[in-house]
Formats: C-alpha cells, structure tokens, sequence
C-alpha cells in the first residue's frame, strides 16, 4: 500500500513473506468480529478508554480560543501508546506468534508492549538504544517488571534508529515465531496502515466528543509527531471534514542538521526502515543525526502517509524548538495540574502559538498523547 | 558476454566471492584489501557500499560499514574504488547496497556510474523485485535478487526468472555473520532454487570458515559468498589487514578446494 508517492515495501528479501502474512492476518483480522470485540473490551476496561476530551479551564484563556485535550495521558502506562500495542499483539497472538520484538526510544512503546505481552501471554524483548537505556532507567526497570527483557544496542548512535535496525535483524532470524510490534506508523507495507488504524480510534473518538461536548467540531487538531502515531490517528478520521490538521515536529535546538528532529520540514525524500517518505539525511542519503529534549520525537525519518498528507496539502507540519516544548511543559503543568509528556508538550506549544493567530471563539483540540513523569529528570536537570 | 558469465563459465566451481565494505577502514587500504582478496584467489569481489543503517547486516558487517562512513569514502568514492579495482583488473565486481543511497542519487543515475565505473552487478539488499522496476528495466548492469530461507516456491520461481547475472541464497534465517555450521536443509533449497532457474547460484551468509565454505559447496553452490569474515580481520587488524584477509580468503578456498578434491575423488 502506497500514501501518493510514499510507503512501500523496502526490506530484504528475509522479511517479505513474514511482511506478506502479516498483511494477509491484518486483513482477516479487521474482519473478525469476534477479533474486534475482544480488541475493544480490552481498550476498555485494560486500558481504560474512552479517554475524556477535557475543556481547559485556564490554558489559552487570554485568546479567546477554547483549547481542549484528548487526554491519552490518562491511558494505561501514561501513553497513546498502548492502543497499538494491544492491537498488535492481539493481532500476533491469533495469528499463532508466541513472541513479541519491538523497538522502543524513551521506554513508552517498550513499556507498553511489555504490558500487552503480560495480559496476553507472549514473551517480550525489547530493544532499546545503550544510551537511551542510561537515560530512561526506570521504564527499563518497569519493562523487567512486567516481564520482558530489553537488549541494549549499541551500534551507530545507540537509539532509536538503532534499536529500530535491531529489531528488524531479530525479526528477520524469527518470524516464523515472533511478531514485530513496531511502535509507530512507520516500516515497510502493512505496518504503517496498521499502526494507523490502531491509532484512529483517537480521532474516532475525538470527533464524537467534539460534537456531543462542544456542540462542534474544532477548527483545527494538533499532535506531536515523531514517527507521527498518535497524529495519524488523531488525523485520519478527521480527513473529510473541514478541521485543519497540524503536526508539531520536533524543532530542537535549531534547524540546522543534527539539531533536530524535524523530517518533514527539513527532510528530503528517502527510504527508512522500510519506506520511501521524508528523511533527515545528506546528500548522499546517509541519514543524519538529530536531537530533541523529547526522546520520543528524536527520529530521523517520519510515518509516510504524513509525508503524503504534507504533499497533497490536507495537514500542515510545524517545528517547535526544545526551549518551547519546556515552556508549554511548565503552562501546562501550572495552569491546568496536567504534566504533558515533552513530546505531547510540543503539541501544547504548536496549539498555544497557532491560538494567537484564530478568532476569538474559535475551537482547537491537542491530542496529550502521554503523561510527563517520565521526563521529570529531563526537566529538573535543566537539560535541553 | 558479462563479466559474470564468464567467469561462471570460465572457472571450475565452485567460485568464491569475496566482500569487503567499500573504503573499509578508509579508501586507500580499502583498495589494498581487495588486491589482497584477488590476489589470493577471490573470483568475484562482492563491494559493499557503506550505510547508516545496515539492516541486513550482523553486527561485525555493521561495524565495518561505520567504520567505511568514518573513514569518509562516500558514494562518489564507492565508485573511484570501482574504477581503480578496475583498471588493474577484469575481475567480476557486483556492489552490494541498500536503497537509500540509489533512491537519492536517482536509481538511473545510480546504476550508470556504477556501470560506468565498471561494476558488473548490483544487489540492492532492501529493494525486492516489487520495488525494483527501474533495477529491472535497464540493460547496463545485471540485478542481483536474494532467495531467503523465508522465500515461498512461487516466488522463487518469479525471482529465478527476472534475476540476472546468479542468485544469491541465503544458508541460514538471520542476518549476516559467521555461524559453526551451516543448516541441514541447505542442500535441498539449493537444489530446489536450481529448479527453479537457468542462473548459477551462489550460497552466503554464515560462511567464515573451511569447514562452512565446504559445507556450502557440497551443498551444491555453484559460489560460495565470504563476507564477515573479511570485516573481521580488518576489524582486529586495522593497520595491517593485509595478510589476515589473504588468510581468511586461502582458509575458505580449502574449504571449496577440499569438496572439489573429495568430489574428484568420489568419481
């Protein structure tokens, strides 16, 4: 499946039947109804959705503009993250698989496939960057507290797009028994459809929420994106109506290469991890290194159906540096008792600058896509 | 005739192809290192153009290509690296590479320098047949396809089909990497791939020893592919691979030599 241009099946020869079986057990799967509910009974009652579209009482008040949440912060394990997981591993588990790989950055996705691996008795290893493991140490501990072994990379940079690399070499040597649980909308044909369609229960809900809550539907939604995963789901649903579609990328220190993340705005097109979409790289598509204060947003390569909305004009990308993230972290914080995750703060951020611009009366929705605990150690140590 | 046809013809087989990341540990003893590899009894060089992110690729290949992007060879100097091999030799040369690096240089353009240079074949580790019509379209070098462990019969016949210059099999599921011994039910996929094709097939992933070049060969390859190996020795003897690369090479080429000894033998 191609977004426009983008997506595709770039992966060695090793992974395109376990790819193809992966495409052809998805299919069946949407169509199970017996699939879908036990899908659905565990987002409800494991992982507590729906999640509550909150109305800020305080934040943006001086606008005019009325700001509401989408609070996957509240979700299990603190993150949008688990709506994939538990969908992915459901999806392994009847298709026969006994185990679980993925990758994972901060911890968050590592975290929440170690949990839809406990609930559903599939063995877990993650693979997680040697830096990104000194970084993040309590979600490793959380990760061999619910029961999976995390294999430390470290190759290349030692993150996430090393990790990513690991994964797939594992998965190449088991596919036969293992299910690669990739964490965004990212990868080689199905993952990224997959993923999106795990994630859209966001924007399902969102829009209901709207018109039932709000009366309306809102102006404009904003997400972080990363790999873009919580933005995709919060987009697709939304695609035919008349909401503008914003996308926070991680503007870092500044744009010049190395110092961010921001692969629609700065990238060039390339083939990551399996697909053909926007990459961070030189001009010789060696890819780049980036940096971001939010671990989760520090990837040099974007999910190719962003790139695609990006193209076609129906979403629009923008950069928020690390010093803007940190800011919005601390508003948020103060002004509504809600600690964001960094990544989700770079939404706050983009929908905070984005209200200084629209009418009073007008309506934006952020997706909070995850709860900031984790970042405490970021932000009381000052770093950026 | 292709150079690749030739020497398949040419040659008693099996052949052994010798890889090297190209401007490992920097571009001038990269050079060396394939002399060195041709010298003592390569048949065909296997050059691995450096990448950031190697999937493929076991962890003493990875090393090898991060140490290629440090040594600062970049894609204009893979194809010098080419050219220079070249004016010295007419040895075979397939580049072995991942797609990012064609996708952005215009896989077109990709392949007409790398023809130009004088590469013969090209394996692009990340782009199957399905993604590979601009690979397949143009006449100027041979597309090299992999069969996996992984691969279904029909596919395979598909791939036998459309691929050109030889197949690449793949002993074992994995990545690249040196392994004991290589699995039982290789003989039969290398005989099963040879139904399915009228091109020579080659056997690589694992092979890093005599024994395991021997266990490739009886398996009825008609080359076998020595990679890891040559990283390694590079690796333990950055500033003077030399002689631990025509080592390694003499060590499989006893192995290939010992199955066409007890094979003569037999008859």
């Amino acid at each position: 499946m191609r977004f426009g241009e983008y997506g595709g099946r770039y992966a060695p020869e090793i992974l395109i039947a376990p790819l193809q079986e992966l495409a052809e057990s998805y299919a069946s799967f949407r169509e199970d109804s017996g699939a879908q509910s036990e899908l659905e009974t565990l987002l409800t009652s494991y992982a507590g959705r729906e999640t509550p579209l909150y109305r800020c009482r305080n934040l943006g008040r001086e606008t005019g503009v009325r700001i509401c949440l989408k609070r996957e912060d509240l979700l299990h394990g603190g993150a949008h993250k688990i709506n994939n997981t538990l969908g992915q591993a459901l999806l392994a588990k009847r298709s026969g698989k006994v185990r679980l790989i993925a990758e994972t950055g901060a911890g968050q996705h590592g975290v929440a496939t170690a949990m839809a691996g406990a609930v559903l008795g599939l063995s877990v290893e993650v693979f997680m960057g040697a830096v990104d493991i000194g970084r993040q140490a309590l979600n490793v501990a959380r990760m061999e507290l619910l029961g999976a072994t995390v294999t430390p990379v470290s190759s290349g940079s030692a993150t996430l797009s090393d990790a990513v690399d690991c994964a797939l070499r594992n998965w190449a040597a088991t596919a036969e028994n293992s299910h690669y649980l990739i964490g965004s909308c990212v990868g080689p044909d199905p993952f990224p459809g997959l993923v999106r369609d795990f994630q859209s229960v966001i924007g399902r809900e969102l829009y209901h929420q709207s018109l039932a809550l709000e009366g309306r539907l809102p102006d404009a939604v904003v997400a972080c994106v990363g790999g873009g995963s919580n933005a995709i789901g919060t987009f697709v649903p939304l695609l035919d109506t008349p909401v503008r579609l914003i996308g926070a990328e991680a503007g870092g220190r500044g744009l010049s290469p190395g110092d961010h993340g921001a692969s629609l705005s700065c990238g060039t097109p390339g083939v990551l991890h399996g697909a053909f979409t926007q990459v961070l790289q030189d001009a010789e598509g060696m890819i780049s290194p980036t940096h971001s204060i939010s671990a989760g947003l520090d990837y040099p390569g974007v999910g190719p159906e962003h790139a695609n909305l990006r193209d076609i004009g129906r979403a629009e990308y923008v950069c928020v540096s690390d010093a803007e993230a940190v800011s919005a972290f601390r508003l948020l914080s103060k002004k509504e008792g809600i600690i964001p995750a960094l990544e989700s703060a770079h939404a706050v951020a983009a929908a905070l600058r984005l209200a200084e611009d629209m009418d009073r009366g007008s309506m934006i929705v952020v997706t909070l896509s995850g709860r900031g605990d984790k970042d405490l150690g970021t932000i009381l140590g000052g770093g950026a | 005739m292709t150079r690749i046809k030739e020497v398949f013809r040419e040659k008693s087989s099996p052949l052994l192809i010798a890889c090297t990341v190209a401007g490992d540990p920097t571009p001038d003893a990269s050079l060396q290192v394939i002399r060195s590899m041709i010298e003592s009894g390569a048949d065909m060089i296997e050059l691995i153009v450096p990448n950031t992110n190697p999937v493929a690729d076991g962890p003493v290949i990875s090393r090898a290509h991060e140490r290629a992007i440090r040594g600062g060879i970049g894609i204009s100097g893979v194809f010098s690296l080419i050219s220079a091999i070249r004016r010295e030799s007419q040895i075979p040369i397939c580049l072995m590479t991942y797609a990012n690096p064609l996708i952005v240089r215009g896989v077109s353009a990709f392949i007409a320098n790398a023809a130009s240079a004088g590469a013969d074949g090209i394996l692009v580790v990340d782009m199957p047949p399905e993604e590979g019509e601009l690979l397949l379209s143009q006449q100027m070098i041979d597309p090299i396809f992999i069969i996996a462990t992984t691969t279904p019969p029909d596919r395979r016949e598909m791939i036998g089909k459309i691929g050109r210059g030889f197949l690449y099999i793949v002993s074992a599921p994995g990545v690249t990497g040196k392994r004991e011994h290589l699995p039982d039910d290789l003989k039969q996929r290398v005989i099963e791939v040879k139904k399915s094709t009228t091109l020579p097939v080659a056997v690589g992933f694992g092979i890093g020893s005599a024994q395991t070049a021997f266990e490739a060969a009886a398996a009825g390859a008609d080359a076998v592919i020595a990679g890891s190996v040559i990283s390694g020795a590079i690796e333990r003897h950055p500033d003077n691979p030399d002689p631990y690369v025509r080592e390694a090479i003499r060590s499989i080429r006893s192995g290939i030599d010992r199955h066409r000894f007890s094979r003569s033998a037999g008859r």
